[in-house]
């Protein structure tokens, strides 16, 4: 349509309120808005400047969302550290046994680093399966916005879970190595002669 | 015969206020062929003489030589590996694991050194076993067993690498006569039949009397050798 044809439409002959420009990269508008400002002294806005508060809000979203989930994964490493070390503490006449046999030391801390890998693992797929059903009740509610029924966006990629998972695992695996640590600490003589 | 153990001047001093002495200027040599037991009065330093030949503990001065080559400055990973491969030890306690039956147990040793692998691993694993007459009890775990029962599964799998030699603390401490004179008499098979050195620290006069050669210990002290 041509701005002509529209201006009479609209009522509004000789005034133009504002241009909307299209881009293929909505993230290069900050660039485009500066280069048409200074290319025609209009003003000239992007997408970003005119929501800065809602994207200030979605920072804000993302900061909260972020600190609960290192919570989480902050506690559940606390869970891997309280087992592998008690388990540490529980074996360690077979520490003992195993070094009398010729384990060394980086193989027994490998014994307990495995340990607290299979519990991540463990703990991957339960949270794999919960955040599964989690996801499909909230992608399944409605929330009637403007007479329409909107649904929450939600990104179920596989990209998530792998996040979700590598995350997991290294947390998982500093858990247990800090106490399998001390697996190379045990005495074995003292063990061995039955002194403790 | 060339010795496969030469110690010299060894020395075990806790450090402390004062020091404790565990083992003072010992020099001995150990055999292979020959069953040899430590004997002596608690405390006298045999269990700390037989922890140092065995590359468990560190000696605070003197000389191990081990084969031929001067163990004393092996770093703990280098003592760990010539205990897996060349050495074998029997405890007073039985000290298997609890939670894997005596297959797993006596295999386990093969498993981690990697020369023997799969069924020849299992193989070997069912032979020693039967060695030590319990190829019946293989799937059986310890808890399940006698005191006797679970020391030959133990000496079982001190053989499972093929060991030199083997270190037993007082391997018959817990046992009645009967199954301390088939464990004794299992050991000196091993010494005689299978040239393996064969060193035991122990109370019972029973054994010592068995051995080939007794060596006998006062206050951190070698104070007489008998063969």
């Amino acid at each position: 349509m041509l701005l002509r044809e529209a201006q009479s439409l609209l009522g509004r002959p000789f005034i133009i309120n504002r241009i909307g420009v299209k881009l293929d990269d909505p993230y290069a508008a900050q660039e485009v808005a500066k280069r048409i400002e200074g290319r025609y002294a209009y003003k000239a806005e992007s997408w970003q400047e005119r929501s800065q508060d809602f994207l200030a809000l979605l920072i804000t979203r993302n900061v909260i969302l972020y600190s609960v989930v290192s919570a989480i994964l902050l506690v559940a490493s606390f869970g891997i550290y309280t087992v592998v070390s008690n388990s540490v503490a529980d074996k360690r006449r077979d520490i003992a046994i195993l070094r009398s046999m010729g384990f060394s030391l980086r193989d027994l801390q490998l014994i307990f680093v495995m340990e607290g890998l299979a519990l991540a693992l463990i703990g991957i797929a339960v949270g794999w399966a919960l955040g599964w059903v989690l996801m499909e009740i909230l992608g399944s509610l409605n929330f009637p916005l403007g007479g329409d029924n909107a649904r929450v966006p939600l990104d179920r990629s596989p990209r998530q879970y792998g996040i979700a998972a590598a995350a997991s695992l290294l947390a998982g695996s500093v858990a247990a190595w800090l106490p399998a640590r001390k697996a190379a600490k045990v005495d074995p003589v003292d063990i061995l002669r039955g002194a403790v | 015969m060339s010795a496969l153990i030469e110690a010299a001047h060894l020395s075990r001093i806790l450090p402390g206020d004062p020091p404790v002495t565990l083992v003072a200027d010992v020099g001995l040599t150990v055999e292979p062929g020959a069953f040899t037991t430590i004997v002596g009065p608690s405390g006298c330093g045999k269990s700390s003489l037989l922890y140092l030949l065995g590359l468990i503990d560190r000696p605070t001065g003197g000389t191990i030589l081990f084969e031929g080559q001067d163990v004393t400055p092996l770093d703990g990973d280098e003592r760990a590996a010539l205990r897996l491969r060349r050495l074998g030890f029997v405890f007073q306690f039985h000290f298997l694991l609890p939670e894997f039956t005596a297959f797993e147990n006596v295999i386990l040793p093969m498993r981690r050194l990697g020369v023997l692998k799969g069924a020849d691993a299992e193989a070997r694993t069912l032979q020693l076993l039967d060695t030590v007459g319990l190829k019946a009890k293989a799937d059986t775990t310890p808890d399940h067993m006698s005191g006797g029962e679970r020391q030959r599964v133990a000496i079982a799998r001190a053989l499972a690498n093929d060991p030199v030699l083997i270190l037993g603390d007082e391997p018959t401490g817990n046992l009645d006569s009967g199954n301390s004179a088939t464990v004794v008499e299992t050991l000196r098979t091993l010494a005689h039949e299978q040239q393996r050195a064969v060193v035991c620290v122990t109370h019972d006069p029973s054994v010592a009397a068995a051995a080939d050669v007794r060596i006998s210990m006062l206050d951190g002290r070698i104070v007489g050798v008998e063969r």
